[in-house]
């Protein structure tokens, strides 16, 4: 009687643990099948095969990127990084894209483009400016609290111009998938960010931004 | 700094950080975002201010002086240790010893599985081998854990590691050490080879000694020598799903003596299975493990102890599984909630000795399957109200069923009437228990400035008894002197009637440092009132054959009410500062404790004295020195009841030197350099010596030692 007791209670409690850990695996695979986004330029959370960030200079496509890949780096521009199709997912997690591995090595935290913009001539350099630290600001109050581990995720994101996030993903893996998720997570959930100057052109909405895990 | 100044120097650093393309208009760089966990507002729920942590270093620092992971906790101000073997040590921390304190290695709990606490989890642990121990005292969130009063102390393993690129990852650490005092050598090996995705690391290490000389003029401390060996293999495999780990590992110790036992471990063997996934979500993050552990211990006497026999066998199978969500549901609020359950299966049994007209002709069922099943959910809610100020705030209840078989005595002869008549009265009784352990914690972490953070803390923890506490039935002279992890020597009688123990604590931490951080100073005062605490009443005098008088009591488990109340300073100065991490300085520890227990007015059992550690560090280049002072004071507050002894004041010093040659790094240690006589005042009695010479003194404390330490890492 009493053992009985005790295995229900043991097979109720792992049941339950395996029938969350279900569902929140099966919620997230379904967020990154390769439909439409229902809101049109929302970001969704990635999962993703991150890679370091080494991989960037080589030239190598990498995508580890959400559905709107496409929308962040348009056709034709220099360092684009072409969308990758996930593959056929036959079951949530294991079937993920994975992007190909990279070959070459370059200096760590290569982002794409670099700090062109801040420093960069243009009538509204200040004006750039001011919105990158509105934006930061934004963003460095959202941070998350008690994460365990070290490591540096680099990130790079496209806004709209309400401040809507159209894109976000992981170009330089920590080597901590959990923390680059947590990074990205961190982004998506400060959104929407303030919206940037009329002035600005749409095409200096892309942002790269590394986040320290210390 | 101002947030614009904080922006553009982030920018600047970010910048030379970052290879600049002169592509126009790409993307445009921001600087870091820095994710902390060295602010104690940020690290409320995991590491409040009032907490101390361990690291590496500091264990490679000291690994060579010590095989007993607890003794190296003393480090911690308010941390002492009830003296075990030379590796199963039971930490105190303010006062509430091993069984109120939530001890988890990796996260998961390991039970008692002996009457006398020879294996005591952080047995399992060889300093060697451990990446941090975390101590957090009694207002610990209720998400660290339930079923304890008095805190929880967390040995974490390294976490695994991979690879960040196409290369794999290789790499690992060896160490050595010899002791002169006892002769006692060493050493441990960690190797985890990782590709990004897979990750595979195997730890190792053996220890032995022979027994130590106690300072001075104390001679040999009989009963002293141990050997054992901790073996693990821990698998990772990092994926898009997230982070799903397996850690298997085996553990045995073919003998360990006991100074302040009537027994000796002569055999203990474990082995575990740990599994655990974590994964990072859209909504939050999950936590899920799933442990078992199955221990066979063996008690018997070794040559100090002998002639004679008295096998005495504990089994025990423990199941553990958990989870543990957090959701973020704001920038400033984060849910947490989760569940664990936890098996413990235990078997006690005294194969009768051929012969022998007291042991035998039954075997003595001192516990037949008991089981204590525990489970727990709790709710928490952690709040970071701004940068500087942040809280967490947590419920939980914990469900505790035990249960037990029948017990049967060794005979019901004369010479075993006192324990045939227990055993009958136990085995009528109602030995099904069920209790429901409400917990709550509080913190409040607020950091106005730079240079003072301040927390504050109340917390109602609940614990129920532990299966001897519960279940030793016997009242027989010798059977009763069997049961309890005091080293005192005397009889303990468990008690079906036991209520969990609930405790009220308030505590509060205060740190001030310095500009630059050239010095500071933490002070944390606190409170703790138990009801239901579970003392020991006065049940006869022990008394030998044909009636002779003995030093022994018999006592029996009882709930009464106590409190404890104390503080625990420490500061850091710094004398001369180099480049990088060259310098000198300073550090203190200091701790005061009071104990009372407020039924009987009597100090509290097995309560450290105030104790003052000094030290001074020296830091250049290759070379590290360091010089410890510890005094401690006489220990004058002793529990009648158990006829403790009253131990005298003493310091010792410690002087460390090490050097780094080519990656290695090489220490010799002098501890207790001037082989100072001192008796442990939590080491109880010394009873190997008692039986060799028929004379009872404390357990003296380890005479002059010359540790050397070898480790390199690659």
């Amino acid at each position: 009687m009493c053992a009985d007791a005790r295995l229900a209670t043991a097979a109720t409690t792992l049941l339950l643990h395996a029938a969350a850990i279900g569902a929140a695996l099966a919620w997230v695979g379904s967020s990154v099948a390769p439909q439409a986004s229902k809101q049109a330029g929302m970001p969704v959370f990635a999962l993703y095969r991150p890679v370091p960030a080494r991989a960037e200079a080589s030239g190598q496509p990498h995508a580890r990127e959400t559905q709107s890949a496409a929308a962040m780096h348009p056709a034709g521009q220099a360092h684009a990084l072409p969308p990758q199709a996930p593959s056929p997912a036959p079951a949530a997690g294991a079937s993920l894209p994975l992007p190909q591995r990279p070959e070459a090595e370059s200096a760590p935290f290569a982002a794409p483009g670099g700090a062109a913009a801040i420093a960069s001539d243009g009538p509204s350099d200040g004006e750039a400016t001011r919105y990158s630290q509105d934006l930061w600001r934004h963003i460095a109050a959202r941070r998350p609290h008690g994460v365990q581990g070290r490591g540096t995720t680099l990130l790079t994101f496209r806004i709209d111009k309400d401040g809507a996030l159209l894109a976000a993903k992981v170009v330089g893996s920590s080597g901590d998938y959990n923390l680059d998720r947590i990074a990205l997570r961190t982004l998506r959930q400060s959104a929407p960010f303030p919206a940037p100057p009329a002035a600005l052109a749409s095409d200096r909405l892309e942002f790269t931004m590394p986040v320290n895990f210390h | 700094m101002n947030c614009h100044t904080f922006f553009v120097r982030g920018l600047l650093a970010a910048s030379c950080l970052m290879p600049v393309a002169t592509r126009a208009q790409e993307a445009t760089q921001l600087p870091p975002v820095d994710v902390s966990t060295q602010n104690a507002a940020d690290q409320i729920s995991s590491a409040p201010l009032s907490g101390r942590k361990l690291t590496r270093d500091d264990l490679r620092r000291r690994q060579a002086g010590s095989s007993d992971t607890a003794d190296l906790l003393r480090a911690i101000p308010g941390v002492s240790v009830n003296t075990g073997g030379g590796f199963s040590a039971m930490p105190v921390v303010r006062g509430l010893s091993e069984q109120r304190l939530k001890i988890l290695i990796d996260g998961r709990p390991i039970d008692v599985a002996c009457p006398n606490d020879m294996n005591s989890p952080l047995s399992y642990t060889d300093p060697q081998l451990v990446q941090s121990i975390r101590v957090v005292p009694g207002v610990s969130p209720v998400s660290m854990g339930g079923d304890n009063i008095g805190g929880v102390i967390n040995v974490e393993s390294a976490p695994p590691r991979f690879a960040t690129g196409p290369t794999m990852l290789v790499t690992g650490e060896l160490s050595a050490f010899y002791r002169s005092n006892g002769d006692g050598f060493g050493g441990a090996a960690t190797i985890t080879l990782a590709s990004e995705q897979l990750s595979a690391t195997y730890t190792g290490a053996y220890t032995q000694s022979a027994q130590y000389d106690g300072g001075g003029d104390r001679g040999r401390v009989r009963s002293t020598e141990f050997e054992k060996t901790d073996q693990a293999l821990a698998l990772a495999w990092q994926n898009e799903a997230g982070l799903f780990t397996l850690k298997g590992g085996y553990h045995f110790s073919p003998y360990e003596g006991f100074a302040n036992q009537a027994m000796d471990m002569v055999s203990n063997r474990s082995w575990f299975l740990n599994a655990g996934y974590a994964g990072e979500f859209d909504w939050g993050s999950a936590k899920l493990t799933a442990d078992y552990r199955d221990t066979d211990h063996e008690m018997n006497f070794l040559d100090d102890k002998l002639p004679g026999a008295m096998p005495m066998n504990t089994q025990v199978h423990t199941f553990s599984t958990s989870l543990k969500v957090d959701v973020p549901i704001s920038s400033r609020d984060t849910l947490r909630g989760g569940a664990e359950y936890h098996h413990q299966w235990l078997d006690d049994f005294w194969p009768a000795v051929p012969g022998s007209m007291m042991m035998g002709p039954n075997d003595y069922i001192n516990v037949n399957a008991a089981h204590r099943d525990r489970v727990g959910v709790f709710g928490e809610w952690e709040a970071h109200w701004s940068d500087r100020l942040s809280s967490v705030a947590g419920v939980r209840l914990d469900r505790v069923s035990m249960n037990t078989g029948p017990v049967q005595p060794y005979s019901t002869g004369m010479m075993n009437m006192a324990d045939a008549m227990a055993a009958a009265a136990f085995n009528a009784a109602d030995r099904r228990k069920r209790d429901s352990n409400w917990s709550a914690s509080l913190l409040v972490s607020y950091a106005p400035t730079e240079s003072l953070a301040l927390e504050l803390g109340y917390a109602h923890k609940a614990r129920s008894p532990n299966i001897y506490e519960r279940y030793s039935w016997g009242r027989g002279a010798m059977a009763s002197r069997m049961i309890g992890w005091y080293g005192d020597g005397n009889g303990y009688v468990g008690n079906l009637g036991l209520k969990p123990e609930r405790a009220d604590t308030v505590s509060a931490a205060i740190e001030l440092t310095g500009a630059n951080q050239k010095w500071s100073l933490r002070a944390s005062p606190y409170y703790t009132h138990v009801d239901d605490y579970i003392d020991a009443v006065f049940v006869q005098n022990i008394t030998g054959m044909m009636g002779a008088p003995t030093p022994w009591v018999q006592l029996r488990f009882a709930n009464q009410k106590a409190e404890l109340y104390g503080m625990d300073v420490s500061g850091r100065l710094q004398l001369l500062k180099g480049a990088g991490d060259d310098g000198t300085h300073m550090t203190l520890a200091l701790s005061y404790l009071h104990g009372q227990n407020l039924d009987d007015g009597g100090p509290l059992y097995h309560q450290m004295p105030l104790d003052l550690k000094l030290g001074l560090e020296h830091r250049r280049g290759k070379l590290e020195a360091g010089m410890d002072l510890e005094w401690v004071a006489r220990k004058k507050r002793v529990d009648a009841t158990r006829n403790e002894p009253v131990t005298s004041a003493y310091a010792l010093v410690n002087l460390r030197l090490a050097y780094r040659l080519s990656g290695v790094r090489l220490s010799v240690e002098a501890a207790n350099l001037f082989d100072k006589a001192y008796d442990l005042p939590l080491g109880g009695v010394s009873l190997g010596d008692y039986k060799a010479t028929a004379l009872l003194r404390p357990v003296p404390g380890r005479g002059r030692s010359i540790n050397l330490g070898l480790a390199t890492a690659f």
